[in-house]
């Protein structure tokens, strides 16, 4: 099947203007498989990693949502271990008028302020509402051991 | 003048034949040739005895007789007795031989009537000489070199020359006693004299009061016995007046003693003067040319009328028939010319008022159409006419232009190239044979005298020629031929006419321009070398212009002229100029003239505005054509009318002016060189100066009152006679031999459209086409396909008309193009009545207030609505927006993924929300924005194009009118002034297809067949004249064969047909000659349905027999079955 128009127009835009602090990079064997690098936001537990993530537009992409999870390991009320990702606008709030570019925008938002209300990850999600301040160190740490490129 | 002595008893006469009043009764001094008009003698004929005979053409003694036909009946004995009835004895016999001049007829009359009696067995004739001195000295002298037109040689024929001899009435004018007896010679003369005090004088008063036509008879005194009676006196008196005849008069009978008022029955001897063969060109001439500022009905052409029957009543009289003639028997002829004149008196007598007016003050006349006169032509009639004009000879040989003509020309072009230098340069065909003209007649002069004495002839002058149509005599053979050095270049728009011309003046330049250019900037040529054309104007002379050509064109074509002319011309090889406004005030004069040939333009382009305005300005000097230095000062080398029908109106001032415009070679361009009269063609062969068809009394007489008086045939025959040589027509439909068009047609696209019917639609379609099946099989199974015929067709025809649009379904009295519509809308009544089918078309006809609220929305959301359009869409990031969809909300998408996504949402029993807001979204309230950019109307915004919104679902009610209307629009986008034609076989489809098109902003017309001829005509001139972009919706029955549409580029077939012959056919009507871009045809076809069943059907046949005709109504139920079985399959 061709590539739509509007993921090629995309993914032009994602090379021609990247957004500071993100990359994504689709496969040359597969124009809906991309490879995302997010780079935590500063003054955030996760400033200094560079997340990798990977993300997959399905057929009926932009009616549904893209597919999207972290590779690297990240310590975060709003992703579980698979590296899924618990945000609205990846459920029931996506709309066809976003993109991979607000998405990624929006996950890297997520980054900088985690909603442990709305957990995806529940031991996460505990320990964050528990002691929030030993569950930032703990984010800190796994971000210099996962993130941090040596 | 003298007369031979004639006495003896009046012989008792009766008529059996016409012929025989010939013979002569002057038997007492058995020398029946005494009495002979005293014109000439009989040098060449030693036989003649008579002093005073008339000159004979040839020596064929006895062949032909006085006054009778050439070819009657020899004497024979056997004959004779048949005919009269018993056996005669030799004796008498012999004395009819002897003066029956071999005729049978005569014989028998002398017989019958006792005259033979006083004849004797003919005694050698006592010769009895009179010489008369008056016209012997010139009657014998023959010089057969000369021609008769050149006065030095006038002596080739006699001052007069006897043609026949009749029988006529007078009555007495005065009393007495041996007044007048049998063989008494009496003078003819006219002349004018008081009307006779006399009880008959009501009845002369009459005929003088409209015109004296008095003719008396005196004897040799001069004293004046009587007169001859009205019905004779008429044309008698023309014929004397107009120095046609002379009669001389022998008394057959008259009362021994004469009372006034007595019947006298005379012979009259008629011979023709010499002077009617001469001068005759230059009093026609005259005639002709004598207004270039006074024109209509004059003096002269009613002479010229009354000369025109007299004779044809003179020759009807004497029984003179034509030896040679063209087509219709010559008697008849003449009936119909004398009808034709009548008709002219009788309009004269009608208004004579307003046509003296007109003749006195030209200023009147109109300059454009108005106060035609003429009966219109019925477009077969012009059909029929057109196609003998256009049958044109591939074998025509071709000339190349010349090497400075810098386009290239197609074969046609080339061969009219060589006809238009052939018609230039007069060089005639000479492998046509040279036939006579069709208006003459040829006579032979008679061999014998009403005395059946042999006549003196002369030498190469057996014959002489009459022109019965306009009473014109000859002496030589008149040839057909025109000399006219141009012509009518008539093909039909498209194929290179203003190329053509361009290609002519470039091959086919004067002596003086060659030589100009070959010398340089020095001048060669002496005006002696010069053909010129005859003086025009009597009031001066148009100085010779003889390198430039004059184009006169309407005035938005000048420009176009110019630019031709450049592009068909190698640089600086052809020097144009426009004539118009300000640059007018160049002085042609010099500019044009001989010494300035070097430098003279070889074009000058002008515009009928510029030719009667500058010849107002003369006729307001009296006609001095230098007066002004310009057009009408020069005697051009070529004249060049372009859409000549703008001359159509002879009596229009345009018209006149271009009649003066003075050229050696005269061209017309036009396609339609007969817009709907006759006439129309007069003003052409008028302004070309065609003899003799340029003379309006002629041209009248010969074709319009014919035409008037039904005679179609005949009129039309002459026509193309007239247009024969003259004009040159090719039509975008003609062939080559090898059979290839020509000039080749642009290609053709046909695309099929996939139609997706919506849900709604397909639900109806589903529930019409399970009925017909099951009405179908039903009738299958019980056997009575054919008697359910009509039931069935319908309600395929109803399945047919639900993939157009469901609410034909229902429409009860649909307006089906099709021979079973009436039965179809029977049927349909039964589905009209269906609940179930009500409920599924009724989400069709739900009415909307859309009209309301696109009027409601603040004009800020407009605008930004129509800025927005230019965004992407955010869904598929198409940019623009497809088919931009706003939401009750206002944000925009394409209207495709708007409704997808509604479509997603609904699936997954999602409350459908807004892809930007996420507002619950109201599947209502949902607006198409139409875009009025390439409107007709626009023009007033100055921010940016209008837009209103359209409730989306209103004219989404069906598939094919979205694709249509989505269509077009981007045709219109893309390109904005196309014209488009719409057909469907269903014209209650074409009434649902005008609102959508309404709405979309985009005009439109409609053709269909409930409107009359001429509403038809106005739509098509309205689509052709049209400048924008418009849409000609058509019914495929009303518009599939004829129409011309080739101003229109793209076809949209809205319904399959059951033969594609039929749908071939009209789309022909859009790529057919004269198409010159390519045509792209859409046939739209609902898709998994009876179209693309019935687009099968047509694949395997190929064509249907019975869409041509031939198979019987019962052969083409049987083949309909079959197409139904396969369509319900």
């Amino acid at each position: 099947m061709a590539l739509p128009k509007r993921i090629q127009k995309e993914t032009e835009r994602l090379m021609a203007e990247p957004v500071p602090g993100i990359s994504a990079i689709p496969h040359e064997d597969n124009l809906r498989y991309f490879d995302v690098e997010i780079h935590g936001p500063s003054s955030s537990p996760y400033e200094g990693g560079v997340f990798k993530l990977e993300l997959f537009l399905p057929d009926d992409y932009p009616m549904t949502p893209p597919k999207i999870r972290f590779l690297t390991k990240i310590f975060h009320p709003n992703v579980d271990k698979l590296g899924r990702i618990c945000l609205d606008v990846l459920k029931n709030n996506w709309s066809p008028a976003l993109q991979i570019r607000t998405i990624l925008l929006s996950i890297q938002a997520l980054l900088g302020a985690p909603n442990p209300d709305d957990p995806l990850a529940a031991d996460v999600a505990k320990s964050w509402k528990e002691d929030e301040k030993a569950a930032i160190a703990t984010a800190k740490q796994w971000t210099q051991q996962y993130a941090v490129p040596k | 003048m003298d007369f031979a002595e004639l006495d003896g008893p009046p012989s008792k006469r009766r008529r059996f034949f016409s012929g025989a009043e010939a013979q002569e009764d002057g038997a007492t001094q058995q020398m029946p040739l005494a009495a002979i008009p005293p014109t000439s003698s009989p040098h060449t004929t030693p036989r003649c005895t008579s002093a005073n005979a008339p000159p004979q053409p040839n020596g064929r003694p006895g062949a032909v007789d006085l006054g009778t036909n050439p070819v009657s009946t020899a004497f024979d004995q056997a004959t004779f007795e048949s005919f009269v009835g018993e056996a005669v004895s030799s004796d008498i016999i012999s004395i009819l031989r002897d003066h029956c001049g071999n005729n049978v007829e005569r014989a028998i009359n002398l017989y019958l009537d006792g005259t033979w009696r006083t004849l004797k067995r003919k005694a050698p004739p006592a010769v009895k000489i009179r010489p008369n001195l008056k016209t012997t000295t010139q009657g014998n002298r023959i010089n057969p070199k000369a021609s008769s037109r050149a006065p030095t040689t006038f002596h080739s024929m006699p001052e007069s020359r006897y043609i026949g001899v009749f029988g006529a009435e007078g009555w007495a004018t005065r009393s007495g006693s041996d007044l007048l007896k049998h063989s008494d010679i009496v003078k003819i003369e006219r002349q004018k004299i008081q009307p006779p005090k006399t009880k008959v004088q009501s009845r002369l008063g009459a005929a003088v009061r409209r015109n004296d036509v008095i003719v008396r008879f005196t004897d040799r005194t001069g004293r004046e016995i009587g007169r001859l009676a009205k019905e004779t006196a008429d044309w008698v008196s023309t014929l004397i007046d107009q120095k046609i005849c002379k009669f001389e008069g022998v008394c057959v009978y008259a009362p021994e003693r004469l009372r006034t008022n007595d019947t006298v029955v005379l012979q009259l001897r008629c011979s023709l003067l010499r002077s009617c063969f001469f001068g005759r060109d230059f009093q026609v001439a005259d005639n002709r040319d004598a207004g270039l500022f006074n024109q209509g009905e004059s003096i002269e052409e009613k002479n010229l009328r009354q000369r025109q029957v007299a004779l044809v009543k003179l020759f009807q009289e004497i029984n003179l028939v034509p030896t040679r003639a063209n087509s219709a028997a010559a008697k008849h002829r003449r009936q119909e010319l004398l009808q034709a004149a009548e008709m002219d008196d009788k309009k004269d007598k009608e208004k004579p008022v307003v046509q003296s007016r007109a003749q006195d003050n030209p200023a009147s006349s109109p300059n454009s159409d108005e106060n035609e006169d003429g009966q219109e032509l019925e477009q077969d009639q012009l059909d029929a006419l057109y196609k003998k004009a256009q049958s044109f000879d591939f074998n025509t040989p071709e000339a190349e232009p010349a090497d400075t003509f810098a386009m290239t020309l197609r074969p046609y072009q080339k061969q009219s190239l060589y006809w238009m230098m052939a018609k230039e340069k007069d060089q005639r065909n000479k492998e046509r044979e040279e036939s006579m003209h069709p208006l003459w007649e040829e006579y032979t002069w008679p061999l014998k005298d009403y005395d059946d004495k042999d006549l003196p002839q002369v030498a190469d002058q057996p014959v002489f020629y009459i022109n019965p149509y306009s009473g014109d005599l000859s002496l030589e053979f008149p040839r057909q031929e025109q000399h006219c050095l141009g012509g009518i270049l008539a093909d039909e728009m498209g194929l290179g006419k203003t190329i053509q011309m361009l290609s002519l003046i470039h091959t086919h330049r004067s002596d003086v321009s060659i030589q100009a250019r070959q010398a340089g900037a020095h001048q060669v040529a002496s005006v002696n070398q010069l053909p010129r054309l005859p003086t025009v104007s009597g009031t001066s002379i148009a100085l010779n212009a003889p390198c430039t050509t004059l184009v006169v064109a309407p005035m938005s074509l000048l420009a176009q002229w110019q630019s031709e002319a450049e592009k068909a011309s190698k640089e600086s090889t052809l020097k144009s100029m426009v004539y118009y406004g300000t640059e007018k005030s160049a002085d042609l004069l010099t500019l044009c003239s001989q010494a300035n040939a070097a430098n003279a333009p070889d074009l000058i382009i002008t515009s009928y505005g510029v030719v009667l305005s500058e010849f107002n300005q003369i006729a307001a000097k009296g006609g001095n054509r230098a007066s002004t230095r310009g057009l009408f000062s020069l005697n051009f080398f070529r004249v060049i009318l372009d859409e000549a029908h703008n001359i159509k109106n002879r009596q229009a001032k345009t018209s006149r002016a271009c009649y003066e415009i003075a050229a050696e070679h005269r061209w017309a361009l036009t396609g339609t060189p007969i817009v709907n009269k006759l006439e129309d063609l007069f003003s052409l062969v008028r302004f070309l100066r065609v003899e003799p068809w340029n003379n309006f009394s002629f041209w009248r007489t010969f074709i319009t009152l014919p035409f008037e008086s039904k005679d179609f045939v005949r009129a039309l025959d002459v026509v193309q006679t007239v247009l024969e040589p003259l004009v040159m027509r090719r039509t975008k439909d003609m062939k080559t031999p090898d059979g290839l068009p020509l000039v080749p047609l642009p290609p053709k696209h046909i695309e099929i459209v996939d139609i997706e019917l919506s849900r709604a639609e397909r639900d109806v379609y589903e529930y019409v086409f399970t009925r017909a099946k099951r009405t179908f099989t039903a009738n299958v199974e019980a056997g009575t396909v054919m008697k359910a015929f009509t039931s069935i067709f319908a309600q395929i025809l109803r399945l047919r008309q639900s993939c157009c649009h469901p609410v034909l379904v229902r429409h009860l009295n649909a307006n089906v193009d099709d021979e079973e519509a009436a039965a179809a809308a029977d049927a349909a009544a039964g589905l009209a009545d269906d609940m179930d089918l009500q409920s599924l078309i009724e989400r069709f006809t739900a009415t909307t207030d859309d009209a309301a609220d696109s009027n409601a929305f603040g004009a800020h959301v407009l605008n930004q609505i129509r800025d927005e359009a230019s965004n992407e869409c955010p869904i598929c990031a198409e940019e623009p927006i497809i088919d931009q969809t706003v939401t009750g909300c206002w944000h925009s998408a394409c209207k495709k993924c708007l409704l997808d996504y509604i479509q997603y949402q609904t699936d997954k029993n999602e409350l459908p929300r807004c892809f930007q807001c996420r507002e619950p979204i109201n599947s209502r309230d949902l607006f198409e924005v139409v875009r009025h950019d390439n409107d007709l109307d626009n023009g007033k915004s100055d921010d940016g194009p209008r837009i209103t919104l359209q409730r989306l679902g209103v004219n989404n009610s069906s598939a094919k009118i979205v694709t249509l209307i989505k269509q077009l629009r981007e045709l219109r986008q893309e390109r904005p002034t196309i014209k488009s034609v719409v057909f469907s076989q269903f014209t209650s489809f074409l009434s649902f297809i005008e609102p959508a098109l309404a709405r979309a902003n985009m005009h439109f017309v409609r053709l269909d067949g409930s409107m009359s001829q001429k509403a038809r005509a106005a739509v098509l001139e309205e689509f052709k004249e049209s400048k924008g972009f418009t849409v000609l919706l058509l019914s495929l029955k009303a518009g599939g064969v004829g129409l011309n549409l080739t101003m229109a580029k793209r076809v949209f077939m809205m319904d399959p047909w059951w033969s594609f012959a039929i749908e071939a056919q009209a789309i022909d009507r859009v790529h057919r000659m004269g198409q010159e871009d390519e045509v792209k045809v859409y046939r739209f076809i609902a898709k998994d349905s009876v179209e693309e069943r019935m687009l099968r059907i047509q694949d395997r046949k190929k064509f249907i027999a019975s869409s041509l005709g031939m198979m019987s109504d019962e052969e083409k139920r049987v083949q309909r079955i079959e197409d139904i079985r396969e369509l319900l399959s």
